[in-house]
């Protein structure tokens, strides 16, 4: 097509058209974000809230499901559970100290005469239990000797065997105090 | 078809499709159309024409730059308009058409600058010039068609529209516009376009909706009315009234009429036949053209009854007005918002705008 435009008219009107293009594109592209942003946030609230109203129902129908006779089953289930639990608790430590003390009788000479144990369970979670053994040993020897042995024991943290018992040398009343391992 | 449904449903913005107006200018008056689109629908949203006060403009040039400036910021304020495409007054547009051989597009402009004044009377420095490939000649050259006019011309043109606050997207001459706007798209065909205008007769030769010729006569519906004035000795309005009431047809009480036109009108006649005759000179030579099939004639002279019937009677050819609608809106699917007599005056006006659709 003909057109009689001065050529420094039709290259001014050539870029004019161009900034505008670019202008126009430029705001369709940003308009187009814009909506695509919009379709993403509908989208993720009207999710969540279906989301919740799921977990909703879900929750719902499983009260629902569980009837009173249930809910009594699964209370006594709970509570045999924790009883359970709890004798467990109690039971174990105390069938270690009976072996443990079987084991230092065991461990005793014929010189060494047990008159008692006592057994006391710290409730501090730091502090170790205790056993306290009282008794009378022939010699002062045979009183060492048990003390060494007590030490051996792997179960055993710590002998306390306090300087008295050693004061005699023959027909020995003596206290030891054994820390037990936890 | 999807192209055109999806510019319907999401349209160009007018911001970016830049839509302009069609100015029509001559020494007298300033013609414009406007349109819009809506859903797909051509409807012209404004037309009208401003008579161009004397001496503004005169023989085609401006002579009154700072009037002409003031009258054109009046229209721009009234119309609210930005761009414009311009028709250029034709007396002062120079055509031809030129052989070159094969070259590239970008190249056909630097060949015509080292020829331009070969072919018209203006030197490459003082000449705007554009031209279009119009086809292929024996197969090993190109036949391109050049249109130039004075730049000192089209650069006060220029200014004074950019000054009034229009900026103008194209100038091109009349011929050009109104070829746009009453050739059928895809016609083929050689035709002989005549705009009868209020102060001169152009006519151009179009084939395959190229234009290969115009001639511009300094005659036009004015003179008639002028002549008719004189001769039965009445005001102008009332011999412009006796001119479109009983226009050429010869018959009884219409005679005074009928002898007072006629020698302009046979003036005219003779310039077409020169133009027919040469067409036909050239179809003796080596030119690969079609015969003249027929006349088409717009402008506000052609509304002058009898005068197809008068110049098809004399040149032995078909003429029929033009019809300015042809190539924007059928009848059958709209009637025009301008009355079909009134968009014969507006036709340049409308292939201008034609162009920016």
């Amino acid at each position: 097509m003909i057109n009689l435009l001065p050529l420094e008219n039709k290259k001014a009107l050539k870029k004019e058209y161009l900034r505008r293009f670019i202008i126009v594109a430029g705001a369709g592209l940003f308009l187009i974000i814009i909506f695509l942003l919009l379709i993403a946030v509908i989208i993720f609230f009207t999710a969540n809230s279906q989301k919740r109203l799921y977990e909703e129902r879900f929750s719902f129908a499983i009260k629902k499901l569980r009837s009173p006779e249930d809910q009594e089953i699964i209370n006594f289930i709970s509570d045999v559970n924790s009883k359970i639990s709890n004798l467990n608790q109690y039971q174990k430590p105390k069938s270690d100290i009976s072996q443990l003390i079987e084991e230092i009788i065991y461990l005793k000479s014929d010189d060494i005469k047990i008159n008692s144990f006592l057994y006391q369970a710290n409730g501090e979670k730091d502090d170790a239990d205790t056993i306290t053994i009282t008794g009378l040993s022939k010699t002062r020897r045979s009183l060492s000797d048990f003390s060494d042995n007590l030490r051996k024991i792997p179960e055993i943290k710590d002998v306390v065997s306090p300087i008295s018992n050693f004061l005699r040398s023959e027909n020995v009343e003596f206290n030891i105090s054994i820390k037990i391992n936890e | 078809m999807f192209l055109k449904w999806v510019l319907n449903a999401i349209p160009i913005p007018d911001y970016l499709s830049m839509p302009a107006i069609g100015i029509d200018l001559s020494d007298r008056s300033l013609k414009f159309v406007q349109f819009s689109q809506k859903r797909g629908n051509l409807t012209v949203s404004g037309f009208g024409s401003r008579i161009i006060p004397k001496g503004f403009i005169e023989s085609g040039e401006i002579h009154q730059k700072e009037n002409f400036i003031k009258f054109l910021k009046s229209l721009k304020k009234e119309l609210k308009i930005n761009f414009i495409n311009v028709a250029l007054p034709e007396e002062k547009a120079f055509l031809s058409r030129i052989v070159l051989p094969f070259l590239k597009e970008e190249e056909i402009r630097d060949a015509l600058e080292l020829q331009l004044e070969e072919h018209i009377p203006l030197s490459v420095e003082n000449a705007i010039f554009d031209f279009e490939i119009i086809g292929m000649r024996n197969n090993n050259s190109l036949l391109v068609n050049l249109s130039a006019m004075p730049k000192n011309l089209i650069e006060n043109y220029r200014d004074v529209f950019v000054a009034a606050g229009m900026l103008p997207l194209t100038f091109e001459i009349e011929s050009q516009a109104l070829a746009r706007a009453v050739i059928p798209q895809g016609n083929k065909e050689s035709v002989l376009l005549i705009d009868f205008g209020a102060a001169r007769v152009t006519s151009a030769i179009i084939e395959n909706n190229k234009i290969h010729f115009t001639s511009t006569i300094h005659i036009g519906g004015d003179d008639l009315t002028l002549t008719l004035s004189k001769d039965l000795s009445l005001d102008f309005s009332e011999a412009e009234e006796i001119k479109r009431t009983k226009g050429l047809i010869k018959k009884k009480g219409n005679e005074k009429i009928f002898d007072s036109l006629l020698p302009i009108i046979a003036a005219v006649k003779d310039e077409i036949k020169k133009h027919i005759l040469y067409w036909d000179s050239r179809m003796s030579g080596d030119e690969e053209s079609d015969v003249l099939k027929k006349i088409i004639i717009c402008g506000g002279g052609a509304n002058l009854l009898g005068l197809p019937e008068y110049l098809s009677y004399e040149l032995k050819l078909p003429v029929e007005r033009a019809n300015p609608w042809v190539n924007i809106v059928s009848f059958e699917e709209k009637i025009p918002e301008i009355e079909y007599k009134e968009s014969l005056i507006y036709a340049t006006a409308l292939g201008l705008v034609l162009k920016s659709l």
